[in-house]
């Protein structure tokens, strides 16, 4: 029965104006696959794999500066810190009052 | 031979070159089975060039690592039966016999044409899935699971449609001898 369906079902003709029909109605979906492939490279693309590094970029960023206290957030030196070291450091009066007034 | 996977990476940056290749290679196992699911050769020619370029546009969803035939048979099964489903006004057209369009032979005299024109009558007297699934059973000859993962239906489905669409061209071929009714 198999024979029988084969040959019933298979083209008498080789293909090729099959082929070359298909072909023509191709033309415009494999000049755009053309133009795409010399283009290289784009936002999609990109967005296809490099997506989830990025967003996981941002969220690391922004855990950075809302919790400065953590390890990338270091310590800042600031003004009062060094009145507070010159207050503790003064051995007269004299000298807490210089301090202050020349910010130290 | 080329692997189709080697064409299909140099079809899908936009190469004719390659996926004429790939049509050559293919346009006889998918006109068969579209001729068989559409019950003619025009139709079926017709689908199987919807299924090409359907393939063309949606092969990024191709897994080179699988064989290229299944994937581009389920594609041209889908494509038959829409069409199919599109046009079922002119399928209740009476059929046209298939005897212009097959291959000639030894065997083309005026009872092998009669038996032509049965199993075209007996086909078209067949749900569509199961005119694929006997097609691609026993002419192209795919295993039930594959036929399965390509139709999207359980194996077991495919199994019944395969004994159905048998038994249905047998009881045509049967009055033709019983050497044509042999599995």
């Amino acid at each position: 029965m198999d024979e029988r369906l084969h040959r019933h079902l298979t083209p008498a003709d080789d293909g090729r104006g099959f082929a070359e029909a298909v072909l023509f109605r191709a033309t415009g979906p494999l000049a755009r696959r053309r133009q795409a492939a010399a283009e290289g490279p784009t936002w999609s693309l990109l967005e296809f794999w490099a997506r989830p590094w990025l967003i996981a970029a941002l969220l690391l960023l922004a855990l950075g500066v809302a919790i400065p206290s953590g390890p990338w957030g270091g310590t800042r030196p600031t003004a009062d810190a060094g009145l507070a070291a010159s207050l503790l450091g003064a051995t007269t009066d004299s000298d807490v009052v210089l301090s202050v007034a020349l910010g130290n | 031979m080329e692997p189709d996977a080697a064409l299909v990476a140099r079809a899908a940056a936009g190469d004719r070159e390659s996926f004429g290749a790939l049509v050559i290679r293919y346009q006889e196992s998918v006109r068969r089975v579209a001729r068989a699911v559409t019950g003619n050769a025009e139709d079926g020619d017709d689908a199987a060039q919807d299924a090409f370029l359907s393939a063309l546009d949606r092969l990024e969803t191709y897994d080179p690592s699988r064989p290229f035939g299944p994937w581009l048979m389920r594609i041209a099964s889908n494509a038959a039966i829409d069409l199919v489903r599109r046009r079922t006004v002119r399928a209740a057209l009476p059929l046209e016999p298939y005897v212009a369009s097959s291959r000639p032979g030894p065997a083309d005299d005026t009872e092998a044409a009669e038996i032509r024109r049965e199993l075209a009558a007996a086909l078209a007297g067949l749900p569509e899935r199961q005119r694929a699934a006997v097609t691609l059973f026993d002419v192209e000859g795919y295993p039930h699971a594959e036929i399965a993962a390509i139709l999207g239906v359980p194996e077991g489905t495919v199994r019944s449609d395969v004994f159905h669409a048998r038994r249905t061209l047998r009881k045509v071929l049967r009055a033709y001898g019983p050497e044509l009714t042999e599995e």
